[in-house]
């Protein structure tokens, strides 16, 4: 039978990976070694994970349907929605790199989304099921999430360098504002899950009173 | 009452107490349960670590002050460097997304390699330096928010999408954070909390047996 820190009394730092002894939010404890605010649990893991992820899925929308960048050249004006950007990559025969701009800006926020709901309600539910698989999935999810910001330096970078003066001008639109929302709220979601919360309802003394 | 934390590991993920055990040279813990990783065996860690960042903060220092990239589009030369990402994006009312990308790409960069260097090169020359323990949890902290990594890709994929209208050279900047990139996650890699905890410890026993 594995025992867990919290069984024993103990509680590890989340910063420096120390051992303390337990004590009461309302004691404040910190760190022995690194002074870092100790918790059994990280506080009100579940409520604040699923509020950064409910923002992160309102701004999801605007993120999509709102331009991140006008293009416009003598001849033509053009806006592209971040889907419409990898389109025309693709069609202009960068396949490598409309797959890599699909994958970071497509497909792992929405995955990222989905994969947060599963494990929030999982861990709500005391859920016994693929427990293993759910700690790989919080470990790929805290992992991704990062590279969704591609699409914004690709912005950054265009609209430094195709200035007015040129026979291009490239400007920013405002979907890359919620875009950047999105994965920053995404980011904090993640933060704020508690990986433990999975594996508490295999029980122990303790196993109770912290959920949540 | 004591409880004997001596020789005990707790795992981040989910809290199972696990016993430490001697590692053979590179060897790595594993959690028993749900496989996150503990610990690894990582010979010279802090020498390690403080090379490896001396190198990227020489890197990240070029990167700062030479062009990103220059284009030639029909007589006109532009050159963008690092800030002028953020600085086009601010010019064109993104504040939100011109701070974004300030933190992300520039400031945690600087403050993560600042950190390591101040916490770092006093250990090396006997030295505990002052708020120690402050230092690497801002290390701790900052960690997740830097995304020069992610930056260089959007860069190269910026790069691709100008070869259309105009001709694209990469500049010293992009190696230089390219280097950057290698020289940090080597560091990051080299680095284990445990070695440099126990070397300031070490430290700070010959220091009072000193003054005794």
């Amino acid at each position: 039978m594995i025992r867990t820190a919290r069984d024993e009394g103990l509680m590890r730092c989340s910063a420096c990976s120390m051992l303390n002894r337990a004590a009461t939010e309302r004691e404040q404890p910190a760190c022995a070694r690194c002074g870092a605010h100790l918790h059994l649990r990280k506080p009100n893991s579940i409520n604040r994970a699923w509020a950064f992820l409910a923002a992160a899925c309102i701004f999801y929308i605007p993120a999509n349907l709102l331009p991140v960048l006008h293009t416009g050249t003598i001849f033509e004006q053009q806006t592209d929605t971040i889907m419409s950007g990898v389109i025309h990559l693709a069609t202009t025969g960068s396949w490598g790199l409309a797959v890599i701009v699909f994958v970071a800006s497509m497909v792992v926020p929405i995955a990222k989304l989905i994969a947060m709901a599963i494990l929030l309600v999982a861990a709500q539910r005391g859920s016994h099921r693929r427990r293993l698989a759910r700690a790989k999935l919080y470990r790929v999810t805290a992992y991704i999430g990062r590279w969704s910001m591609v699409d914004i330096f690709v912005g950054a970078t265009l609209v430094a360098l195709v200035q007015f003066n040129l026979i291009a001008a490239i400007l920013p639109g405002p979907g890359a504002v919620a875009f950047g929302a999105v994965v920053v709220l995404t980011m904090l979601a993640s933060q704020s899950f508690d990986p433990r919360l999975t594996w508490d309802p295999l029980g122990g003394p303790a196993a109770e009173d912290a959920r949540g | 009452m004591t409880i004997k934390t001596k020789g005990l590991l707790a795992c981040p993920e989910c809290d199972a107490l696990q016993r430490e055990v001697a590692l053979p040279r590179h060897g790595a813990l594993n959690c028993v349960r749900c496989g996150a990783h503990l610990m690894r065996d990582k010979p010279d860690s802090c020498n390690r670590t403080l090379a490896f960042m001396v190198a990227a903060a020489v890197l990240f220092a070029i990167a700062n002050v030479y062009p990103l990239m220059d284009l030639d589009a029909q007589g006109i030369r532009r050159s963008a460097t690092l800030i002028d990402t953020v600085r086009g994006l601010y010019e064109h009312g993104m504040w939100s997304v011109a701070l974004l990308v300030l933190m992300t790409a520039i400031v945690v960069p600087a403050i993560e390699l600042g950190v390591f260097l101040y916490m770092l090169l006093p250990l090396k020359l006997g030295i505990i330096p002052d708020g120690l323990p402050y230092a690497f949890r801002v290390a701790h902290a900052v960690r997740p928010w830097g995304m020069v990594d992610v930056f260089v890709l959007g860069a190269l994929v910026s790069m691709v999408k100008l070869t259309q209208i105009a001709e694209v050279h990469p500049g010293v900047a992009l190696f230089a954070l390219g280097g950057y990139i290698l020289f940090l996650t080597a560091g990051l890699a080299s680095f284990e909390a445990h070695a440099m905890w126990q070397h300031a410890e070490s430290l700070q026993e010959r220091l009072e047996g000193v003054r005794a």
